[in-house]
């Protein structure tokens, strides 16, 4: 069995972003962190792998530094293989990555693709969906429970109503949510064997993706306008009175 | 934000309300005390009107902050006026950060943590980070000199304050200001920084309405990594040898033995607690983004043999990772603390901690000690957990019974004796306050109660500031 699981870095939720001076991109100067949604789907895949024997492996797309949290995100936890495929992060949409997900599961076709249900930068929420679209697979998203029997995936989704209990059969998609697990952390073992284990590097012409175009562009980023300053009103009347006059919310 | 116009307030705007007074009767340690009136001062001028009132009166004033104290030091024992210094915050007291030099200019009753954030969402920190951070006040940190796992490469409060503003116990305000220059040969050097007289001085020498607090460059990064010891005389070896490689950046060293690891386990989610007899350290680096895990791995790999695993070392390299193993750490106060509560409640037992602090060399003698000491006591558990790193663990004695909780104590002073031998002290945090007078006294040195009475004729010449904290009778 073959698991394939993504590894997405995204920006520290933490840490202040500062927007270019021309407004295209954020400054890059920041702290990133693996997508914690991924840590989850890393973590499934990796308590699957246990249980079925399954080889493992960790896809991150961008950057060069994305091979980075390939390595300490997913290898270090435990994930048997890399691959990075090389592409401008400014030049990506939910479709592109989607698509390159596609070339590497014809490329290595697994039993199963686990990612993240979102990623906590663009939160867009569209990869896992469109990749099962495409590849005419079954999906499974926001999976607060897997367990694979058979030929089938027994999954738990967390869904507006409650809980929704799914069996999808193999090959098929899932994307995880917060409490489908604890992930684990990294042990210095973990680390040191990670920088040893094997990390392809593809550009997007090995996938025969060479020139395609994302559907989505960032065309402008600015901050939000700051609130301005509360007043404080003397009585109820005054308060009717501004909400109707000043805010027009009445 | 604006506010309505209030007219300027005097000292009727003290409050005698039993209800509001009852609030302010206890911190957290077993001292109560009920105050027979609450003040909020907004500005310097409430204080000066208050303080000037009660001194024609003689009556008692304390300022407080957070309540935090563990020592009966913000409880007004014996009754008086009790100065509730949070309010600053909200008028003149809100904090200002000069992000060219690293200063932050505040009120004193703003949390300590405010305070971080503000600095490090200007690039800045300031690496004073108590358990209490979220709860504490700046003042009540400055006067009781409060320090956190980070102050193991970075000191205590006393080290991050420039200048302070006070009134003192006859109503004069005044600005003192620590040397800015660092040479100074006007006599004993105890003397020389003003700044130094407030910090640790538990209200007893003014009431502080300004402080200013100098910062550090945030490091890029800061990582950590939790590792398991078999042996309790293997983890201190590799705490000694950890010391001597502070220049990798080393910013904490903190310690859980075995009991405390064991506490953590049904919270530790996706972290496993190291189950091995000598419990676990918890370190942190920081430096660069890129170097900082480096410098990390480079200090596990050369931890000497120590009947455990470096490898099995769990690295939390994240911001989030660290922020959830700070909560998750702090299961271990808070349980104890309940538990605690609950044997007191019972049968007059309770929990006993230390605060004491010594040379990590004398830190294997001084556990054998207290292992074969507290081992017939009856203790319904003995957990330790702490500032390993500056040879400040603290000792969580849990006893059954008020007879048991006589024995242990007396057990605790005869530690002390040794404590101070090997070149320690009784007490690296928490301060004084009213419940350890007895403790220090015999082991100040020759003069401090002297001096401190020289300062007090100065500032407080009636002895009406937080009487009882400290070295008063
Ligand atoms: C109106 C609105 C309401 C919302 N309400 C809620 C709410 O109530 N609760 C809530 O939790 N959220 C809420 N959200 C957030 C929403 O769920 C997220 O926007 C969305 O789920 C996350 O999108 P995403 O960008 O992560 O998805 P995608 O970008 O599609 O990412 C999904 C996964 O794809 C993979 N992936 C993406 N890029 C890469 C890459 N470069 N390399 C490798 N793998 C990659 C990762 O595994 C990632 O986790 C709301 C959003 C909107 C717009
Ligand atoms: C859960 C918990 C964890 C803790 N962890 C730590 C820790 O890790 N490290 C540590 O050092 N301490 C710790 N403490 C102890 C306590 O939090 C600190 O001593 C703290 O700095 C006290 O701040 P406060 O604002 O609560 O002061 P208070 O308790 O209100 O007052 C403490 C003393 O400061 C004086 N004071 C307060 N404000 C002023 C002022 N404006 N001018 C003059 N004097 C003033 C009071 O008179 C009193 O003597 C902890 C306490 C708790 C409850």
């Amino acid at each position: 069995m073959k698991i394939l699981v993504t590894a997405k870095r995204v920006t520290d939720p933490n840490a202040k972003l500062v927007i270019d001076d021309d407004g295209s991109w954020i400054d890059d100067d920041v702290e990133y962190i693996l997508n914690p949604f991924c840590e989850n789907a890393v973590e499934c895949a990796l308590q699957l792998a246990a249980d079925h024997d399954a080889e493992t492996i960790a896809v991150g797309i961008g950057d060069e530094e994305v091979q980075r949290y390939i390595r300490q995100g997913a290898l270090a936890r435990g994930i048997d293989r890399g691959i990075h495929v090389e592409a401008d992060e400014q030049e990506l949409d939910s479709d592109l990555i989607a698509k390159i997900l596609k070339a590497l599961v014809e490329k290595e076709s697994p039993d199963l693709v686990v990612l993240g249900k979102q990623a906590v930068d663009g939160d867009s929420n569209q990869v896992g969906q469109l990749l099962a679209e495409m590849l005419g697979w079954p999906q499974a998203t926001f999976a607060s429970d897997v367990k694979i029997e058979g030929d089938e995936v027994i999954v738990t989704r967390e869904v507006d109503g409650g809980l929704e209990k799914l069996a999808v059969t193999l090959p098929a998609v899932i994307t995880a949510d917060l409490r489908l697990n604890d992930p684990r952390y990294a042990s210095l073992a973990g680390i040191m064997k990670a920088k040893r284990k094997p990390l392809e590097e593809l550009e997007l012409d090995d996938l025969d993706l060479d020139g395609e175009e994302p559907k989505v562009r960032v065309v402008k980023l600015h901050e939000p306008t700051g609130r301005s300053a509360g007043v404080f009103v003397a009585d109820v009347d005054e308060l009717i009175l501004k909400l109707t006059t000043e805010a027009r919310v009445l | 934000m604006t506010r309505p116009d209030t007219s300027r307030p005097d000292t009727s705007l003290i409050s005698r309300d039993p209800g509001l007074c009852a609030r302010y009767q206890r911190d957290v340690s077993i001292v109560a005390g009920l105050p027979d009136a609450v003040l909020r001062p907004r500005d310097t001028l409430d204080v000066k009107q208050a303080i000037a009132a009660c001194a024609g009166t003689n009556t008692a004033v304390l300022p407080v902050g957070g309540q935090t104290s563990t020592t009966g030091a913000s409880v007004p024992v014996g009754g008086g006026l009790v100065l509730d210094m949070t309010a600053f915050e909200l008028t003149s007291g809100d904090p200002e950060i000069d992000a060219e030099t690293g200063h932050i200019r505040t009120g004193p009753g703003v949390t300590l943590a405010t305070l971080r954030d503000l600095a490090a969402r200007h690039g800045w920190d300031l690496p004073v980070d108590p358990t209490s951070a979220a709860t504490c006040t700046i003042g009540g940190a400055v006067a009781t000199n409060a320090s956190g796992p980070s102050s193991f490469r970075h000191g205590a409060m006393a080290a991050w304050v420039d200048a302070v503003q006070l009134v003192d116990g006859r109503g004069r305000a005044h600005s003192l200001r620590r040397p800015q220059v660092p040479k100074v040969a006007m006599g004993p050097a105890a003397l020389q920084d003003p700044v130094r007289w407030m910090v640790g001085s538990e209200g007893t020498l003014g009431v502080m309405t300004q402080i200013t607090v100098r910062l550090r460059r945030r490091a890029e990064a800061v990582v950590g990594a939790l590792v398991g010891f078999d042996t309790r005389d293997g983890l201190l070896a590799a705490v000694a040898s950890l010391r001597r490689r502070r220049d990798l950046g080393l910013r904490a060293l903190e310690w859980l033995d075995a009991g405390c690891c064991q506490l953590l386990v049904p919270h530790a989610r996706g972290l496993r607690m190291p189950s091995g007899q000598g419990g676990a350290l918890f370190l942190t680096v920081e430096g660069d983004r890129t170097l900082a895990p480096d410098q990390l791995q480079t200090l596990l790999e050369r931890l000497p043999p120590h009947g455990g695993a470096a490898a099995d070392a769990q690295l939390l390299l994240t911001s989030q990772q660290l922020q959830a193993f700070d909560v998750l750490r702090h299961h271990v106060p808070d349980e104890l603390n309940q538990v605690g509560r609950r044997l007191a409640n019972e049968a007059g037992g309770g929990k006993l901690s230390t605060d004491w602090s010594a040379p990590i060399a004398a830190l294997p003698a001084l556990f054998d000690w207290g292992d074969a000491a507290f081992a017939d006591l009856g203790l319904v558990g003995l957990y330790r957990y702490g500032h390993i790193g500056d040879g400040h663990p603290h000792l969580n004695l849990m006893c059954p019974n008020a007879e048991v909780r006589d024995q242990a104590l007396a057990q605790l002073r005869a530690q002390l004796v040794r404590v101070v031998a090997a070149g320690g002290v009784p007490v690296s945090e928490h301060g004084i306050g009213k419940l350890k007078r007895e403790l220090v006294a015999p082991y100040l040195p020759p003069g401090a109660r002297a001096a401190w009475l020289g300062l007090k004729a100065e500032f407080d010449p009636a002895g009406i500031l937080a009487p009882g904290n400290l070295f008063a009778r």
